[in-house]
């Protein structure tokens, strides 16, 4: 398989009682999009949160482009996660500020760009996210989807190599979700970045995955492209893919 | 039995790791002031909202007690014919104990509840998580502004508070109770002492940081959606107004 840009070994985390991760190993490949599946609840955005420091880990190692960043102090993880876009389920847009702000922001934080500079940058990614005309509102005037898409705007400005995206087609319908999956598409190609995508949501992932990995009680489960995915024999896949109640996975609230 | 005792330990343990949690919380404020750039935007936006908002109902309020304090202790007062010394008795309360006191509870009332909330509101929206992800240090940019705001407008609207304190009182007494000016007034500047004034702003400092520091810490470890933000907000102008004044009394008992 290609180059993998982040490589995580024997991860474990656990709150409390309750083990999340369980020395999890996963590789992503440079350059393309991964997508994480598994159930609400299993551990995937905790998984993610991990890979950009938010949270440390118990044991194990996560490697982005050779380094350890569990061991780097804050200020070198910060110059770490400048290579990093993420994109939040709620968006997570500051809603003090005017979606133009939003999207300008890490630029205004990071660079020492013009005035000028900046605002043509955000104009050109709020038009790539079809956002063009919503400058000045603010996130509670807007829906739902365009939250979505003005955290991908903000995600995407700063050039970043790895975007993470927490469940980017939950709560969408149907049609702002295929919108979505297209976007992420197109950015990937044009920007040739590395997506890291966790979702529950099947359709989406065969859609637009290279490779899929399934977390499943703390460990990836199963992996690779989807078509080895489909074809693979895992009884718990193949509940999970087909969404059937029936199966090895039990429907019971452990919380 | 056991349980009174269980109770009283788990409150203790708890009372002891919220302050060092504040503690640590502090620390990483003071170097993340200390680290440049300092933007100064944050802070002047912060000015304004704890300062200048709030400046109305501190001089509504301060007016009032002077007035009521002149009030008061005229009619305690005259029972020895001591009328003379209202005016000195309103300002040095006012200086010393009511000034800086009362601005900082109706600071922690106005600005230090809207701490708790919006930044608890950032916490459970994801917005502090989305600072760190794009490696804006959230203490920095959202803690720091508030604090040194505090500490800077805090003594300010005490002053103005000294100052309307007295001329509600000046009002009462002079006005409306016939005390002859001449002598309510130089009675206040003899005894009146520099040193009253400064104490005051000192207390108010320490109590700008106190309450500012409360109000953050509360919302920035805001747990648990909209319910978590109230709690936070409650639990953050409770325990400012409780640490103020027992702050009063060590301050006072310690300086004076």
């Amino acid at each position: 398989m290609e180059e993998s840009i982040i490589k995580i070994r024997k991860l474990s985390k656990r709150f409390g009682t309750q083990e999340v991760l369980r020395e999890l190993d996963l590789d992503i490949p440079k350059g393309m999009i991964t997508v994480i599946i598994g159930r609400s609840g299993g551990g995937k955005s905790v998984l993610l949160k991990h890979i950009i420091g938010l949270i440390k880990p118990d044991s194990g190692e996560i490697y982005i482009d050779g380094i350890n960043i569990v061991k780097e102090p804050e200020d070198k993880l910060n110059e770490i996660r400048k290579r990093f876009g993420m994109l939040f389920q709620e968006g997570a847009l500051f809603d003090s500020m005017t979606i133009e702000e939003n999207v300008a922001f890490p630029l205004v934080e990071h660079t020492k760009l013009s005035h000028k500079e900046i605002k043509e940058r955000t104009k050109e990614v709020l038009a790539l996210v079809g956002l063009t005309g919503a400058e000045k509102k603010y996130p509670s005037e807007i829906s739902g989807g365009m939250r979505k898409r003005a955290g991908l705007a903000r995600a995407i400005i700063a050039k970043p190599d790895i975007i993470l995206f927490d469940e980017p087609t939950s709560g969408l319908d149907p049609i702002m979700s295929a919108h979505i999956d297209n976007l992420i598409v197109e950015i990937q190609k044009r920007l040739n970045v590395t997506c890291i995508i966790i979702s529950h949501d099947i359709q989406s992932t065969f859609r637009i995955a290279h490779k899929i990995a399934m977390l499943f009680e703390g460990k990836i489960i199963a992996e690779g492209t989807p078509d080895v995915m489909r074809a693979l024999d895992n009884p718990y896949l193949k509940q999970f893919i087909e969404g059937l109640s029936e199966g090895p996975i039990q429907v019971v609230d452990n919380e | 039995m056991n349980k009174i005792i269980e109770w009283i330990g788990r409150t203790f343990i708890n009372f002891i790791s919220e302050a060092g949690k504040m503690l640590l919380l502090l620390i990483q404020v003071v170097k993340e002031a200390l680290k440049p750039p300092l933007k100064l935007e944050r802070i002047f936006i912060q000015m304004e909202f704890i300062g200048v908002k709030s400046l109305f109902v501190v001089i509504l309020v301060s007016t009032f007690t002077g007035m009521v304090l002149a009030l008061q202790t005229y009619t305690g007062f005259r029972r020895f014919s001591a009328e003379s010394m209202v005016g000195a008795i309103v300002a040095i309360s006012l200086c010393r104990e009511l000034g800086p006191v009362l601005t900082s509870i109706m600071v922690t009332a106005r600005a230090g509840s809207a701490m708790a909330a919006e930044i608890g509101t950032m916490r459970v929206t994801e917005q502090i998580d989305a600072l760190t992800v794009m490696a804006v240090n959230p203490v920095k940019y959202l803690i720091v502004p508030r604090i040194i705001a505090s500490i800077l407008v805090i003594p300010i609207l005490t002053i103005i508070s000294d100052y309307t304190g007295i001329l509600g009182g000046y009002i009462v007494g002079v006005k409306l109770l016939n005390i002859n000016e001449g002598v309510y007034i130089n009675r206040t500047i003899d005894l009146l002492e520099m040193s009253d004034i400064f104490n005051g702003l000192f207390k108010s400092v320490v109590f700008a940081l106190l309450l500012s520091l409360i109000g953050c810490y509360k919302g920035y470890y805001t747990k648990g959606g909209a319910r978590g933000v109230g709690k936070a907000t409650t639990e953050a102008v409770v325990l400012s107004c409780v640490v103020i004044f027992i702050a009063d009394y060590i301050l006072t008992s310690f300086l004076f």
